[in-house]
């Protein structure tokens, strides 16, 4: 791996594989383009109503349409990569349908009063002090928050609740700890580093003392978290310098570090992201709280392996290479590398 | 119209900063302006503190006091042969060394240029080194500068300070002592290749350096070679500075004798402190006498190639651990009380209380440093027991860590029963009772 590759071969660019928004993608630029002819339309046009109301109707066409296409080809989410994230997803999607049906309301509304004749003495009949009115839009959108409000509550229990298997758990108790692997997180500027205790050996007594004094026998890693499809995975969130936010997009998991304080979360990892041809879909770990000059290249991954069995691989093949006496790369660069007519 | 509309998106595009902006191919190096420091005086006391925030530059006015020379490269402005040196060396580097946008080692067709392309452990093909610069301006360039200076915009505020490259030395090798083909020593201790490439991968804990492991393989070893191209190149600068600057009893003896041939004195002083380090046979004179015109020109370019070699060689010598003649066991309380008897002998100096107590220390740039506190597992130079054995057998060259000296008895065993020993000690509860007493005390269990 660290082997020369000669001069040659470093040539080629191949940048990291990252979660990134395809700006090159024609179908984010047919809604803009739209917009754009729409606006230079109207530059031109005569200023009748109707010609508003059909470009009111045009834009709302034109954003239900694409907002439909997108959520049908997933391209508004990343990948969900485990249950809670699928829930949070469909509370996204409960908000943006009930905000979609009042903005198709009051776009239909708008193009209602454009269109229709105007009153034979050409005023507009007011409607202020009309308390029917008043009270329904009171008590409409009062419905709908209360129905968001409850619809989230079982989510939010699994994020923030009293047991110690909540997401981020209020009321954390290490003696009750069932998770399956223990990963302490500490984000400095500007990495991730990760030191996972070994789970083929007794778990710590209490993982929360184990967060702040480290075991010999712990692996270290950086920027990399790795586990197996159906693990549990305790996440002990430290920081060593400032304010950092742990976000993983594909769980829809983002939680700040805060220093001096231990933060035990939870992650179920439920899905691998090796593919059944051995690749890997990129998943992201990135900072997301604004911590400094470098904050934009605090960036990791997320590896979850098949089987506990690969898992287990990587682990001890990163506790060899920790616990080298050799130097495993002193091979690596000895040949070959006589100076030009030197030697 | 409709390109009308065209030119509005692209112009939203580029001012949003989509597309790749390139730096101008007339953008150069900037020659050397911050102080050298004359290493030979060493200073007589410690530090008194890390110098504040924002002020790195405070730790040389404390070296200044204790009479250390600060050599200002500004002073060349105030002669006409410091100015001409000047251009002279800045005229060199641009030719051999090229600018940000197209950099290269040596000129097209040079005997330099050779041995960068062909020797892979070095690899500074122009190809190479063009995409280690873009990555290092995009990754690296804030902290440790355009140059390598190591004064980037976030530079004043970490501690330790970034590296700066142009010394051409580095602290984390793993490079054995060893002479050149020519039988000299190197200049200074050089880093193997897969160092700066551990460097790179893992980052240096503890520090604000981060690891850059995630980068395709190809990028980590274009930074590394680029690395290796801006130490090259800010050596030869450094070097041809020094002696412009430098006051010791020989150059100004040599320039009393006649002042107005300061310049003359000055490159004699430069030739022979790199032509003697190279081959103490060579006679200055007759190099001078075969080199009718620009002597410093052809000085600078005989010690590009001996730096270019240095880095090579260095990379053939690696330290080669002994063997671990406890193997995979684990340690024993025997091992870790012999470790601690070698450590009182050898470490405890500097790394008093175990290093919790450490005293502060200049290093070679003229920042200061503390030796490492060993009650954290924090390791700045790797956590693998060959780092650690690295680390205690050939030192920290540049910030004065000596490289441990184990005489008597079973070498391999001493060497291993230390490491053994240093990777427990932040571990209370693998100690035995007393040796933990005597480090830990009594509170921590």
């Amino acid at each position: 791996m660290l082997l020369d590759k000669g001069p040659s071969a470093a040539v080629e660019a191949t940048e990291p594989a990252v979660l990134h928004f395809n700006w090159s993608a024609s179908e984010h630029w047919i809604p803009l383009a739209l917009t754009a002819v729409a606006f230079f339309t109207w530059l031109l046009a005569t200023r009748s109503n109707k010609f508003w109301a059909a470009l009111i109707g045009l834009n709302a066409a034109t954003v239900a349409g694409y907002t439909a296409w997108c959520a049908y080809n997933h391209l508004w989410l990343p990948e969900t990569a485990n249950d809670l994230g699928a829930e949070v997803d469909g509370l996204f999607n409960l908000v943006l349908f009930l905000t979609s049906i009042f903005y198709f309301i009051t776009q239909a509304v708008l193009i209602y009063t454009m269109v229709q004749k105007p009153p034979a003495n050409g005023r507009a009949k007011p409607v202020h002090g009309n308390h029917t009115l008043e009270i329904a839009w009171m008590l409409v959108p009062a419905f709908f928050l209360a129905v968001i409000a409850i619809a989230q509550l079982p989510t939010w229990a699994k994020m923030k609740g009293q047991t110690s298997d909540s997401s981020i758990p209020v009321g954390y108790d290490p003696t009750t700890d069932s998770s399956d692997l223990l990963v302490t997180v500490t984000g400095k500027q500007w990495e991730w580093r990760m030191r996972y205790a070994d789970p083929a050996k007794a778990k710590p007594t209490n993982p929360l003392l184990w967060a702040s004094t480290p075991a010999t026998d712990d692996v270290h890693a950086v920027n990399e978290l790795h586990s197996w499809q159906g693990a549990k995975v305790r996440l002990m969130l430290r920081t060593t310098d400032v304010i950092h936010s742990f976000f993983m997009p594909q769980f829809r998991f983002k939680q700040d570090m805060l220093p001096g304080k231990t933060i035990p979360a939870l992650l179920r990892t439920d899905k691998t992201n090796i593919n059944s041809d051995g690749t890997e879909r990129c998943w992201e770990i990135a900072c997301a709280e604004l911590c400094g000059g470098n904050h934009y290249r605090m960036r990791g991954k997320v590896v979850v392996h098949a089987t506990r069995e690969d898992f287990m691989r990587w682990l001890s093949e990163t506790k060899t290479k920790q616990t080298a006496r050799k130097d495993s790369l002193a091979a690596a660069t000895k040949p070959s590398d006589t100076p030009a007519g030197k030697e | 119209m409709a390109w009308l509309s065209v030119t509005g998106l692209a112009v939203t595009g580029g001012i949003l900063g989509c597309g790749v902006v390139e730096i101008p191919d007339g953008v150069v190096y900037p020659l050397r302006s911050n102080p050298l420091i004359n290493l030979e005086k060493a200073p007589a006391t410690a530090p008194p503190a890390f110098p504040p925030p924002g002020k790195p530059e405070v730790s040389l006015r404390w070296l200044a006091d204790q009479g250390v020379a600060i050599l200002n490269p500004a002073d060349l402005d105030s002669h006409e042969w410091g100015k001409a040196w000047r251009d002279e060396v800045n005229t060199f580097l641009i030719g051999q060394f090229g600018t940000p946008a197209k950099p290269r080692v040596g000129n097209e067709g040079s005997a330099a240029a050779a041995i960068g392309k062909l020797s892979t452990s070095l690899n500074l093909a122009p190809a190479v080194l063009e995409r280690g610069s873009k990555q290092y301006r995009r990754l690296c360039l804030h902290c440790h500068g355009l140059g390598g200076e190591g004064a980037g915009a976030t530079s004043g505020w970490l501690n330790p300070l970034p590296r700066d490259f142009r010394q051409g030395e580095f602290k984390f090798i793993s490079t054995a002592e060893h002479k050149l083909e020519t039988g000299n020593q190197p200049l200074k201790a050089r880093p193997r290749r897969v160092d700066i490439l551990r460097t790179l991968h893992q980052g240096l804990d503890g520090t604000s350096m981060p690891s850059f492991a995630l980068l395709a393989e190809e990028d980590i070893q274009a930074l590394a070679s680029y690395t290796l191209h801006l130490s090259i190149r800010g050596e030869v600068e450094y070097w041809a500075l020094y002696y412009a600057l430098r006051q010791d009893t020989e150059t100004i003896k040599a320039i009393e004798k006649d002042p107005k041939k300061e310049a003359q004195a000055r490159t004699a002083r430069f030739l022979a402190g790199a032509l003697e380090w190279e081959d103490p046979e060579a006679d200055v004179e007759d190099f001078v006498a075969k080199t009718k015109d620009k002597l410093l020109t052809a000085g600078m370019e005989k010690l590009l190639d001996r730096l270019l070699r240095e880095y090579a060689a260095a990379d053939k010598n690696p330290i080669q651990p002994m063997a671990d003649p406890y193997g995979d066991a684990p340690t024993t309380s025997q091992s870790l009380a012999n470790g601690l008897k070698i450590f009182q002998v050898q470490c405890v100096n500097c790394h008093a209380g175990y290093g919790r107590q450490s005293a502060l220390r200049f290093d070679n740039w003229g920042g200061v440093v503390r030796p490492a506190n060993l009650t954290t597992p924090v390791y700045k130079g790797g956590r693998r027991p060959v780092d650690l054995y690295y680390r205690i057998f050939r030192g920290i060259p540049p910030c004065g860590m000596p490289k441990a000296n184990l005489q008597d008895g079973d070498p391999a065993r001493q060497a291993w029963d230390l490491v053994r020993f240093l990777l427990a000690i932040p571990y209370p509860e693998t100690l035995p009772p007393e040796i933990r007493q005597q480090i830990h005390g009594g509170a921590k269990q």
